[in-house]
Protein backbone atom coordinates (compact mmCIF):
# COMPACT_ATOMS: atom_id res chain seq x y z
CA UNK A 1 0.00 0.00 0.00
CA UNK A 2 1.58 3.60 -0.94
CA UNK A 3 1.74 6.02 1.08
CA UNK A 4 1.98 9.48 0.17
CA UNK A 5 4.11 11.88 2.49
CA UNK A 6 1.86 14.74 2.40
CA UNK A 7 -1.68 14.64 2.74
CA UNK A 8 -2.33 18.29 2.93
CA UNK A 9 -5.53 19.86 3.38
CA UNK A 10 -8.51 17.94 2.39
CA UNK A 11 -12.33 19.44 1.27
CA UNK A 12 -14.80 16.93 2.67
CA UNK A 13 -17.30 16.63 -0.32
CA UNK A 14 -20.81 18.60 -0.25
CA UNK A 15 -23.61 16.75 1.32
CA UNK A 16 -25.54 14.69 -1.12
CA UNK A 17 -28.94 16.11 -1.31
CA UNK A 18 -27.65 18.82 -3.77
CA UNK A 19 -24.82 16.56 -5.51
CA UNK A 20 -26.09 13.74 -7.45
CA UNK A 21 -24.14 11.73 -10.06
CA UNK A 22 -21.17 13.57 -11.19
CA UNK A 23 -21.06 16.43 -8.74
CA UNK A 24 -19.20 14.57 -5.65
CA UNK A 25 -15.58 14.92 -5.31
CA UNK A 26 -13.95 11.58 -4.66
CA UNK A 27 -11.95 11.13 -1.85
CA UNK A 28 -8.40 10.13 -2.97
CA UNK A 29 -8.68 6.41 -1.37
CA UNK A 30 -5.55 6.55 0.97
CA UNK A 31 -7.96 9.16 3.10
CA UNK A 32 -10.64 7.05 2.54
CA UNK A 33 -8.56 4.52 4.36
CA UNK A 34 -8.46 2.46 1.86
CA UNK A 35 -12.15 1.42 1.95
CA UNK A 36 -13.14 1.98 -1.63
CA UNK A 37 -11.54 0.43 -4.63
CA UNK A 38 -8.84 1.19 -6.44
CA UNK A 39 -10.49 2.41 -9.40
CA UNK A 40 -10.73 5.74 -10.48
CA UNK A 41 -14.20 7.34 -10.95
CA UNK A 42 -14.38 10.59 -13.09
CA UNK A 43 -14.73 13.71 -11.29
CA UNK A 44 -17.68 14.64 -13.48
CA UNK A 45 -18.15 14.28 -17.06
CA UNK A 46 -16.63 16.91 -19.24
CA UNK A 47 -18.39 19.32 -20.85
CA UNK A 48 -18.83 18.95 -24.19
CA UNK A 49 -19.50 15.16 -24.05
CA UNK A 50 -22.49 16.50 -21.81
CA UNK A 51 -23.47 18.58 -24.16
CA UNK A 52 -23.66 15.95 -26.72
CA UNK A 53 -25.75 13.27 -24.68
CA UNK A 54 -28.09 16.20 -23.79
CA UNK A 55 -28.29 16.71 -27.19
CA UNK A 56 -28.65 12.98 -28.43
CA UNK A 57 -31.49 12.20 -26.00
CA UNK A 58 -33.30 15.87 -27.20
CA UNK A 59 -33.10 14.28 -30.16
CA UNK A 60 -34.90 10.87 -29.28
CA UNK A 61 -37.40 12.48 -26.84
CA UNK A 62 -38.65 14.56 -30.21
CA UNK A 63 -38.88 13.48 -33.64
CA UNK A 64 -39.44 15.62 -36.25
CA UNK A 65 -43.31 15.20 -36.43
CA UNK A 66 -43.57 15.87 -32.48
CA UNK A 67 -41.44 18.87 -33.30
CA UNK A 68 -43.66 19.83 -36.46
CA UNK A 69 -47.01 19.54 -33.85
CA UNK A 70 -45.35 21.70 -31.13
CA UNK A 71 -44.65 24.49 -33.84
CA UNK A 72 -48.00 24.68 -34.97
CA UNK A 73 -49.85 24.15 -32.00
CA UNK A 74 -47.69 27.19 -30.91
CA UNK A 75 -48.41 29.20 -33.44
CA UNK A 76 -52.24 28.41 -33.06
CA UNK A 77 -52.78 29.14 -29.94
CA UNK A 78 -49.69 30.62 -27.91
CA UNK A 79 -50.20 28.03 -25.36
CA UNK A 80 -49.26 28.60 -21.55
CA UNK A 81 -48.59 25.14 -21.06
CA UNK A 82 -47.82 22.38 -24.14
CA UNK A 83 -46.99 18.82 -24.11
CA UNK A 84 -46.16 16.73 -26.84
CA UNK A 85 -46.05 13.04 -26.37
CA UNK A 86 -45.38 10.17 -28.81
CA UNK A 87 -47.26 7.84 -27.93
CA UNK A 88 -46.24 5.06 -31.21
CA UNK A 89 -44.23 2.72 -28.52
CA UNK A 90 -47.65 1.92 -26.49
CA UNK A 91 -49.45 1.33 -29.86
CA UNK A 92 -46.89 -1.54 -30.89
CA UNK A 93 -45.11 0.86 -32.71
CA UNK A 94 -40.97 1.45 -32.64
CA UNK A 95 -39.95 3.80 -30.75
CA UNK A 96 -39.89 6.78 -32.73
CA UNK A 97 -42.90 5.91 -35.30
CA UNK A 98 -44.14 8.88 -34.99
CA UNK A 99 -47.95 7.57 -35.38
CA UNK A 100 -50.02 8.39 -32.83
CA UNK A 101 -49.43 11.41 -30.48
CA UNK A 102 -51.38 12.85 -27.01
CA UNK A 103 -51.24 16.67 -26.65
CA UNK A 104 -51.83 18.68 -23.42
CA UNK A 105 -52.66 22.05 -24.15
CA UNK A 106 -53.21 25.23 -22.29
CA UNK A 107 -54.62 28.10 -23.55
CA UNK A 108 -56.66 31.37 -23.25
CA UNK A 109 -57.74 30.88 -26.87
CA UNK A 110 -60.14 27.89 -25.48
CA UNK A 111 -61.94 30.48 -23.06
CA UNK A 112 -65.99 29.71 -23.75
CA UNK A 113 -65.42 27.21 -26.42
CA UNK A 114 -66.78 23.79 -25.46
CA UNK A 115 -64.53 20.82 -25.54
CA UNK A 116 -65.78 20.34 -29.45
CA UNK A 117 -64.91 23.50 -30.91
CA UNK A 118 -61.25 23.53 -28.89
CA UNK A 119 -60.79 19.82 -29.89
CA UNK A 120 -61.52 21.01 -33.86
CA UNK A 121 -58.94 23.90 -33.16
CA UNK A 122 -56.12 21.68 -32.51
CA UNK A 123 -57.24 19.59 -35.94
CA UNK A 124 -56.87 22.27 -37.39
CA UNK A 125 -53.66 23.27 -36.72
CA UNK A 126 -52.79 20.12 -37.68
CA UNK A 127 -54.49 19.31 -40.82
CA UNK A 128 -51.49 19.00 -43.19
CA UNK A 129 -50.49 16.38 -40.50
CA UNK A 130 -53.34 14.53 -39.67
CA UNK A 131 -54.00 14.25 -43.45
CA UNK A 132 -50.70 12.37 -43.42
CA UNK A 133 -48.53 10.26 -41.28
CA UNK A 134 -50.00 11.54 -37.94
CA UNK A 135 -53.05 7.80 -37.53
CA UNK A 136 -54.33 8.96 -33.80
CA UNK A 137 -54.51 12.43 -31.68
CA UNK A 138 -55.37 12.22 -28.10
CA UNK A 139 -56.34 15.85 -26.57
CA UNK A 140 -56.02 17.41 -23.50
CA UNK A 141 -57.43 21.38 -24.10
CA UNK A 142 -57.93 23.24 -20.94
CA UNK A 143 -57.86 26.96 -20.18
CA UNK A 144 -54.91 28.40 -18.07
CA UNK A 145 -57.97 28.45 -14.80
CA UNK A 146 -58.80 25.20 -15.36
CA UNK A 147 -55.29 23.72 -15.62
CA UNK A 148 -54.35 25.41 -12.63
CA UNK A 149 -57.39 24.08 -10.34
CA UNK A 150 -56.73 20.26 -12.34
CA UNK A 151 -52.89 19.43 -14.19
CA UNK A 152 -54.39 15.93 -14.03
CA UNK A 153 -53.95 13.79 -17.41
CA UNK A 154 -56.41 10.92 -17.58
CA UNK A 155 -55.18 7.49 -18.32
CA UNK A 156 -54.46 6.65 -22.04
CA UNK A 157 -56.41 3.83 -23.14
CA UNK A 158 -54.08 0.50 -23.62
CA UNK A 159 -53.59 -0.23 -27.15
CA UNK A 160 -55.70 -3.32 -28.24
CA UNK A 161 -53.98 -4.05 -31.71
CA UNK A 162 -56.39 -0.64 -33.91
CA UNK A 163 -55.80 -1.40 -37.45
CA UNK A 164 -53.87 -4.15 -37.04
CA UNK A 165 -57.07 -6.55 -36.86
CA UNK A 166 -57.23 -5.15 -40.95
CA UNK A 167 -56.54 -7.67 -43.75
CA UNK A 168 -54.70 -5.48 -45.83
CA UNK A 169 -52.01 -4.43 -44.43
CA UNK A 170 -52.65 -0.50 -44.97
CA UNK A 171 -50.94 1.70 -42.63
CA UNK A 172 -51.68 0.80 -38.33
CA UNK A 173 -53.29 4.17 -36.76
CA UNK A 174 -56.67 5.19 -35.55
CA UNK A 175 -57.76 6.89 -38.83
CA UNK B 1 -60.89 7.92 -10.93
CA UNK B 2 -58.44 7.44 -12.91
CA UNK B 3 -57.85 3.96 -11.20
CA UNK B 4 -61.41 3.12 -11.82
CA UNK B 5 -60.86 3.40 -15.27
CA UNK B 6 -58.22 1.62 -15.59
CA UNK B 7 -59.79 -0.94 -13.87
CA UNK B 8 -62.99 -1.10 -15.99
CA UNK B 9 -60.88 -0.76 -19.41
CA UNK B 10 -59.00 -4.16 -18.04
CA UNK B 11 -62.30 -5.51 -17.08
CA UNK B 12 -63.59 -4.63 -20.83
CA UNK B 13 -60.87 -6.00 -22.88
CA UNK B 14 -60.80 -9.08 -20.85
CA UNK B 15 -64.80 -9.59 -20.97
CA UNK B 16 -64.83 -9.04 -24.50
CA UNK B 17 -62.19 -11.49 -25.57
CA UNK B 18 -64.74 -14.06 -23.78
CA UNK B 19 -68.22 -12.12 -24.35
CA UNK B 20 -70.88 -13.64 -26.87
CA UNK B 21 -72.21 -11.92 -29.57
CA UNK B 22 -75.04 -9.21 -28.74
CA UNK B 23 -77.56 -9.71 -31.39
CA UNK B 24 -78.50 -5.84 -31.66
CA UNK B 25 -74.89 -4.58 -32.34
CA UNK B 26 -73.88 -7.60 -34.53
CA UNK B 27 -76.93 -6.91 -36.38
CA UNK B 28 -76.11 -2.94 -37.12
CA UNK B 29 -72.24 -3.85 -37.79
CA UNK B 30 -73.02 -6.65 -40.30
CA UNK B 31 -76.05 -4.72 -41.28
CA UNK B 32 -73.44 -2.13 -42.33
CA UNK B 33 -70.93 -4.59 -43.88
CA UNK B 34 -74.06 -5.82 -45.78
CA UNK B 35 -74.96 -2.47 -47.29
CA UNK B 36 -71.27 -1.26 -47.75
CA UNK B 37 -68.53 -2.68 -49.90
CA UNK B 38 -69.89 -0.64 -52.41
CA UNK B 39 -69.55 3.52 -53.05
CA UNK B 40 -72.52 4.25 -51.13
CA UNK B 41 -72.14 3.12 -47.43
CA UNK B 42 -69.83 6.19 -47.35
CA UNK B 43 -72.46 8.53 -48.70
CA UNK B 44 -73.60 11.29 -46.70
CA UNK B 45 -77.13 10.11 -46.91
CA UNK B 46 -75.91 6.74 -45.75
CA UNK B 47 -73.94 8.48 -42.51
CA UNK B 48 -76.91 10.37 -41.97
CA UNK B 49 -79.23 7.43 -42.09
CA UNK B 50 -76.84 5.16 -39.57
CA UNK B 51 -76.65 8.44 -37.23
CA UNK B 52 -80.38 8.76 -36.95
CA UNK B 53 -81.38 5.50 -36.55
CA UNK B 54 -80.52 5.17 -33.13
CA UNK B 55 -80.43 8.12 -29.51
CA UNK B 56 -77.05 6.93 -28.92
CA UNK B 57 -75.03 5.35 -32.27
CA UNK B 58 -70.85 4.83 -32.04
CA UNK B 59 -68.36 4.14 -34.54
CA UNK B 60 -65.77 2.51 -33.47
CA UNK B 61 -62.99 -0.15 -34.72
CA UNK B 62 -64.00 -3.56 -33.73
CA UNK B 63 -67.50 -4.04 -31.82
CA UNK B 64 -68.62 -3.65 -28.58
CA UNK B 65 -67.90 -6.97 -27.79
CA UNK B 66 -64.95 -7.20 -28.91
CA UNK B 67 -63.29 -3.71 -29.74
CA UNK B 68 -59.59 -3.73 -31.93
CA UNK B 69 -58.91 -0.56 -30.31
CA UNK B 70 -57.88 1.80 -26.79
CA UNK B 71 -59.92 4.39 -27.90
CA UNK B 72 -63.22 2.07 -29.25
CA UNK B 73 -62.92 0.11 -26.40
CA UNK B 74 -62.67 3.19 -23.82
CA UNK B 75 -65.80 4.53 -25.73
CA UNK B 76 -67.32 0.89 -25.06
CA UNK B 77 -66.73 0.85 -21.10
CA UNK B 78 -67.81 4.73 -20.82
CA UNK B 79 -71.29 3.71 -22.03
CA UNK B 80 -71.35 0.60 -20.16
CA UNK B 81 -70.25 2.42 -16.81
CA UNK B 82 -73.32 4.14 -17.39
CA UNK B 83 -75.42 1.37 -18.28
CA UNK B 84 -76.06 2.03 -21.85
CA UNK B 85 -75.94 -1.36 -23.46
CA UNK B 86 -78.76 -0.85 -26.47
CA UNK B 87 -77.03 1.31 -29.23
CA UNK B 88 -75.83 0.94 -32.74
CA UNK B 89 -71.78 0.54 -33.41
CA UNK B 90 -70.42 -0.08 -36.21
CA UNK B 91 -67.28 -0.96 -37.21
CA UNK B 92 -65.03 0.99 -39.48
CA UNK B 93 -62.74 -1.75 -39.81
CA UNK B 94 -65.11 -3.79 -41.99
CA UNK B 95 -65.82 -1.15 -44.32
CA UNK B 96 -63.43 1.54 -45.71
CA UNK B 97 -65.92 3.59 -47.33
CA UNK B 98 -67.44 4.44 -44.12
CA UNK B 99 -64.26 4.98 -42.44
CA UNK B 100 -64.10 7.59 -44.70
CA UNK B 101 -67.51 8.36 -45.06
CA UNK B 102 -67.79 9.39 -41.19
CA UNK B 103 -64.58 11.66 -41.28
CA UNK B 104 -66.39 13.65 -44.13
CA UNK B 105 -69.49 14.12 -42.35
CA UNK B 106 -68.43 15.16 -39.00
CA UNK B 107 -64.69 16.89 -40.34
CA UNK B 108 -63.33 15.04 -37.49
CA UNK B 109 -60.38 13.31 -38.82
CA UNK B 110 -60.23 10.04 -36.13
CA UNK B 111 -62.25 7.17 -34.67
CA UNK B 112 -64.15 6.91 -32.75
CA UNK B 113 -66.96 8.81 -33.04
CA UNK B 114 -70.15 9.18 -31.03
CA UNK B 115 -73.32 10.41 -31.94
CA UNK B 116 -75.89 11.50 -29.67
CA UNK B 117 -79.40 12.40 -30.98
CA UNK B 118 -77.94 12.73 -34.46
CA UNK B 119 -75.66 14.87 -33.04
CA UNK B 120 -71.87 14.24 -33.12
CA UNK B 121 -70.88 14.95 -29.53
CA UNK B 122 -66.51 13.75 -29.93
CA UNK B 123 -64.36 11.02 -29.75
CA UNK B 124 -62.83 8.99 -26.92
CA UNK B 125 -61.62 11.84 -24.99
CA UNK B 126 -64.41 14.08 -24.79
CA UNK B 127 -66.72 11.20 -24.13
CA UNK B 128 -64.45 10.74 -21.16
CA UNK B 129 -64.50 14.23 -20.22
CA UNK B 130 -68.15 13.86 -20.45
CA UNK B 131 -68.41 11.18 -18.61
CA UNK B 132 -65.93 12.71 -15.33
CA UNK B 133 -67.71 16.25 -15.11
CA UNK B 134 -71.14 15.22 -15.08
CA UNK B 135 -72.39 16.37 -18.64
CA UNK B 136 -72.92 12.58 -19.93
CA UNK B 137 -75.49 11.22 -17.45
CA UNK B 138 -77.49 14.69 -18.57
CA UNK B 139 -76.98 14.58 -22.06
CA UNK B 140 -78.23 10.57 -21.67
CA UNK B 141 -80.92 11.93 -19.62
CA UNK B 142 -82.41 14.04 -22.12
CA UNK B 143 -82.32 10.92 -24.30
CA UNK B 144 -84.57 9.22 -21.76
CA UNK B 145 -81.86 7.50 -20.90
CA UNK B 146 -81.18 6.77 -17.07
CA UNK B 147 -77.42 6.69 -16.21
CA UNK B 148 -76.77 3.98 -14.30
CA UNK B 149 -74.38 5.65 -11.81
CA UNK B 150 -77.80 7.72 -10.42
CA UNK B 151 -78.60 4.71 -9.07
CA UNK B 152 -74.98 3.48 -7.91
CA UNK B 153 -74.92 6.95 -6.24
CA UNK B 154 -78.46 6.67 -4.85
CA UNK B 155 -77.36 3.43 -2.93
CA UNK B 156 -74.36 4.86 -2.12
CA UNK B 157 -76.18 7.63 -0.28
CA UNK B 158 -78.69 4.96 1.15
CA UNK B 159 -75.64 3.50 2.63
Amino acid sequence: MGRRGIVGVVVLPRSREGAEGGGRTPLPSVLSGGAEPERRRPPRMRAPVLLATRRALAAMAEGPLARAIRTKLTAALQPTHLQVLDDSPRHGGPPGAESHFSVVVVSGRFAGLSPLQRHRLVHAALSAELAGPLHALAIVARTPQQWDSDPRVPPRPPCMGGSKHEQDAAAHGEQ
Amino acid sequence: MSGVLRAAWRVGAAAARGRAGRALSQAASEGGGAEGGGSGSGSREAVERLVRAHPVVVFMKGSPEQPLCGFSNAVVQILRLHGVEDYRAHDVLQDPDLRQGIKNYSNWPTIPQVYLNGEFVGGCDILLQMHQNGDLVEELKKLGIRSALLDAEKDQDKK
